[in-house]
């Protein structure tokens, strides 16, 4: 019932999802990590700022998701949404990890 | 001691070492010397002016200048002469507080806040920065030889103080070189007086009074020559003055500029080689020397007339400087010292080596460990560092000069040398254990356990081997779970000698080794001769790590009264405030505990966020108290009902598990609250107690006037990196600029309130 009320915009399913600012709620009966790990990924689709991808790497850390695990959903989406752009956005999710990767490539 | 002369421990300041008054005060003033009239009245005139810098080369009289200032102002001069030694920011901080509290009175708990290096930024520096900005005496704060100075923390901490400036007080930067304290941002505000090379430059009748005090009696044109030649440059007038009257100058004075490259030359040719034989070797020899006495410059010399040349010498020339009224103590004008260290290399590195190596061991039989240990490294005898490492290090590491310690650590920072010196590397994996340091722990553990059987010299405990300090090391990082800690704790017991300092550590492990089997009364017991042992040597950050395992034990099996009556006497103990050191970190977790069982839900959230800022220090190096103490952190933050505190603690642990996945029971609390904290039906959200160990780092660096990149270069991250930290740190704390975040960060007890000084308002001088 929860997807064809998300499917016709249902306002009362809109207004609990623009509120449910972590996408952590029962209506997405998704646990702290894959909720970070999903954020991830869409991220990497739409081409996020490193603050939203910091937000999203702390909740899937939060749930027990590993460094290695995160960086694997660049792979893991690369063949949806094109290598290109998961190779754009991954100096953003590396700092968002606390890694630099442009400095560490000109060391 | 110095040849006799006592490093004096000034008895109006809780200072947690020795200092060295001379550092305390200028030098003596020579019998004769120029009088900067015209300067000085330009300082006395100008008094809304906060900060003064002096910014000028070697040799133009920055001291001096000084000097004849303090003798016309009215106000108190409180007077600090820097050295290489201020690089440690303890040892630079604390003189410091002794110098304004020569002046006014600094209250004890600043000195105490100054012990704990790891709590330097975050504590000792903003309250030192307040006690300056609240005294009520007009003073004069001289900081001498400013350029002596690079260790960035300690230049750090004096920045602080350059926004708090009492109303009436002036700071006083005398440098060769500008000092990266933020004067730029000074300027701008029209707050500080700069004097440079072009104003401490000696006009003529100056020119002609430096002349005359050294006897150098010349026609007036040849005054205005000389004078022109060295465009007013004091020390070079001076060393001119010296070379005329010794015969005159076969080389022209026109060289003498400042300029490196000819004054050496005019050095030598002109000065040294007409002395006598006897005193061009007696300047050149003893140049090794920071300060010299006469028994010192005898041993090393191996001859017994230095007291009467010393004498001779300070009469005829302004470049050695006494330091003291009882005229035991010397040192050379810093220029001077430069040019007849350059002349002692030209002899060869064997002979630098030997002249260090008699200093060292003359410090040494004088009862100066500490000051024996920079001229063994010049001499570089690694035997004898060794015995002196051992005999210092601990002391050293207790007054929280951890940066000192550090410094002598570093001249072994090579696996070869660690090997062959295995002490060393026992106290260097500590330090590096302490200060949150993992990797570096291990590879020094490693390179201590190498080289452990191979190692014969004696040991300052007298413990028949080290094998027995790489034992306790051992037990301490932990590295194969607790019933190896329980071992390698035993065995050290075993063969530890009876009044041995590892002892009392031997003990608190064996007791942690216990706790994690789960063996309570084992550790209780452990945990008491532990307590008696530090007790006894005044080891306090032992002291409070003890007591604070001991209360979560009593905890635990439902004493609370008994707890309360422990953790009242942690909080009453000596020394820098609770929260400084990792060591305090389990007497936090237990404070929390306590409140939340005592209903202050309040109190509890306080503790557990002061307790956050240990976090970084907390590594997998020492597992069982970092492990042990998140634990008790979640097990509050559960309780009140701060989800996300709780999963960031737990997170902290797997990656502590990784590397030390033995932890014996406590494997089963972990599980026990994974499950609970999964079953929370409330969000709680508290992000400030999310805030990571690298943002932990950074934070208190927000409160400095550090720009971005200059944080950057602190912590050794790139900009992005640290504009990345910040900000989240912004996020989490739901500020929307720097300034906010750190006044968030005080509001939740992540920062000290001292930290948030307010710069002093200027009523005279906008």
């Amino acid at each position: 019932m929860t997807l064809r009320r998300i499917a016709v915009r249902d306002e009362t399913i809109v207004e609990w999802m623009q509120s449910d600012h972590d996408g952590t709620s029962a209506v997405a009966k998704l646990d702290y990590r894959m909720c970070g790990l999903v954020q991830i990924a869409a991220l990497i689709a739409a081409g996020g700022s490193v603050p939203s991808y910091r937000r999203a790497v702390e909740l899937a850390r939060l749930g027990g998701a590993t460094p290695d695990e995160i960086v694997a959903v660049l792979a893991a989406v690369a063949p949806t949404i094109g290598v290109d752009r998961s190779v754009r956005e991954a100096p953003k999710l590396g700092l968002a990890l606390g890694y630099d990767v442009d400095e560490a490539l000109d060391n | 001691m110095l040849g006799g002369a006592q490093l004096t421990i000034s008895t109006s300041t809780r200072a947690p070492f020795r200092l060295d008054e001379a550092k305390l005060a200028p030098p003596a003033a020579p019998p004769t010397e120029v009088l900067r009239a015209a300067l000085v009245d330009r300082l006395l005139s100008t008094p809304q002016s906060p900060l003064v810098a002096v910014v000028a080369p070697a040799g133009y009289g920055k001291t001096t200048l000084l000097r004849q200032w303090e003798k016309e102002d009215a106000r108190p001069f409180a007077w600090v002469t820097l050295d290489e030694s201020d690089d440690d920011p303890t040892s630079c901080l604390v003189y410091l507080a002794a110098a304004i509290d020569s002046v006014e009175p600094v209250a004890a708990d600043v000195f105490d806040a100054l012990v704990a290096p790891d709590a330097l930024r975050r504590v000792g520096a903003p309250r030192l920065a307040l006690a300056f900005s609240s005294t009520t005496t007009p003073m004069v704060l001289v900081l001498d030889d400013l350029d002596r100075v690079l260790g960035r923390e300690s230049l750090d901490a004096i920045g602080l103080l350059c926004d708090r400036v009492p109303q009436g007080s002036t700071l006083v930067f005398s440098t060769r070189t500008e000092p990266p304290v933020g004067l730029a941002r000074l300027r701008t505000r029209g707050r500080l007086l700069e004097l440079g090379a072009k104003d401490l430059s000696l006009d003529r009748s100056e020119a002609s009074a430096l002349l005359e005090s050294a006897d150098v009696r010349l026609e007036t044109d040849d005054v205005t020559e000389i004078w022109e030649r060295t465009e007013g440059w004091a020390a070079g007038l001076y060393l001119g003055a010296l070379a005329l009257r010794s015969g005159g100058p076969t080389v022209s004075v026109r060289e003498l500029r400042g300029d490196d490259s000819y004054i050496g030359d005019f050095f030598r040719e002109e000065l040294l080689q007409r002395l006598s034989p006897d005193d061009a070797e007696f300047l050149t020899a003893t140049s090794v020397l920071d300060q010299l006495s006469a028994p010192l410059c005898d041993a090393i010399l191996e001859r017994t007339d230095s007291a009467e040349r010393l004498d001779r010498l300070t009469r005829s020339n302004q470049f050695v400087q006494q330091l003291d009224r009882n005229r035991q103590r010397w040192r050379y004008h810093t220029l001077f010292r430069d040019l007849l260290t350059h002349e002692l290399k030209r002899e060869g590195d064997e002979r630098v080596r030997a002249l260090n190596h008699r200093a060292a061991l003359w410090t040494l039989e004088s009862g100066d460990p500490e000051t024996a240990i920079p001229y063994a490294a010049e001499a570089r005898d690694y035997e004898l560092l060794d015995q002196l490492i051992q005999r210092a290090a601990l002391p050293v590491y207790n007054s929280g000069r951890i940066a000192t310690a550090t410094e002598w650590l570093r001249w072994f920072d090579d696996d070869r040398l660690l090997e062959t010196h295995t002490p060393v590397a026992v106290f260097g994996s500590w330090g590096n254990a302490y200060s949150g340091r993992p990797e570096e722990a291990e590879r020094w553990l490693r390179a201590a356990e190498r080289g452990a059987d191979g190692y014969t010299d004696r040991l300052v405990d007298r413990s028949a081997s080290v094998a027995s300090w790489v034992a306790v090391l051992r037990a301490g990082l932990c590295p194969d779970g607790p019933e190896q800690m329980r071992i390698d704790s035993e065995q050290a017991l075993e063969s530890l000698a009876p009044g041995s300092m590892w002892r009392r550590y031997a003990h608190l492990l064996l007791g942690c080794a216990a706790g994690m089997s789960g063996d309570a009364d084992r550790a209780e017991h452990e945990w008491r001769i532990a307590l008696e042992l530090a007790q006894s040597s005044g080891a306090d950050p032992l002291t409070t790590q003890v007591i604070g395992q001991r209360a979560l034990l009593a905890l635990e099996r439902g004493d609370v009264a008994a707890a309360r009556e422990m953790l009242a006497t942690v909080q009453t103990l000596p020394g820098p405030p609770l929260g400084s050191y990792a060591t305090h970190g389990v007497a936090l977790a237990a404070l929390a505990r306590l409140s939340l069982l005592e209903g202050d839900h309040e109190r509890a959230r306080r503790e557990l966020m002061r307790a956050q800022s240990l976090r970084p220090l907390l590594t997998w190096a020492l597992p069982w108290g970092a492990v042990r103490v998140r634990l008790e952190l979640a097990r509050v933050a559960l309780a009140l009902l701060d989800e996300v505190a709780c999963r960031t603690l737990l997170m902290e642990i797997r990656e502590i598990q990784v590397h030390r996945p033995a932890l014996g029971v406590l494997l089963d609390d972990i599980s026990r609250l994974e499950e609970q904290v999964g079953s929370l039906a409330t969000k709680n959200w508290n992000w400030a107690a999310s805030l990571t160990p690298a943002e932990l780092r950074i934070l208190p660096l927000l409160a400095t006037y550090l720009t971005l990149d200059e944080i950057g270069e602190r912590l050794f991250l790139s900009r992005h990196t640290v504009k990345s930290h910040a900000t989240a740190i912004y996020r989490k704390l739901g500020a929307s600029s720097r300034s906010e975040a750190v006044e968030r960060a005080v509001e939740s007890g992540l920062l000290d309130d001292f930290v948030f000084v307010p710069p002093v308002k200027l009523g005279h001088n906008g």
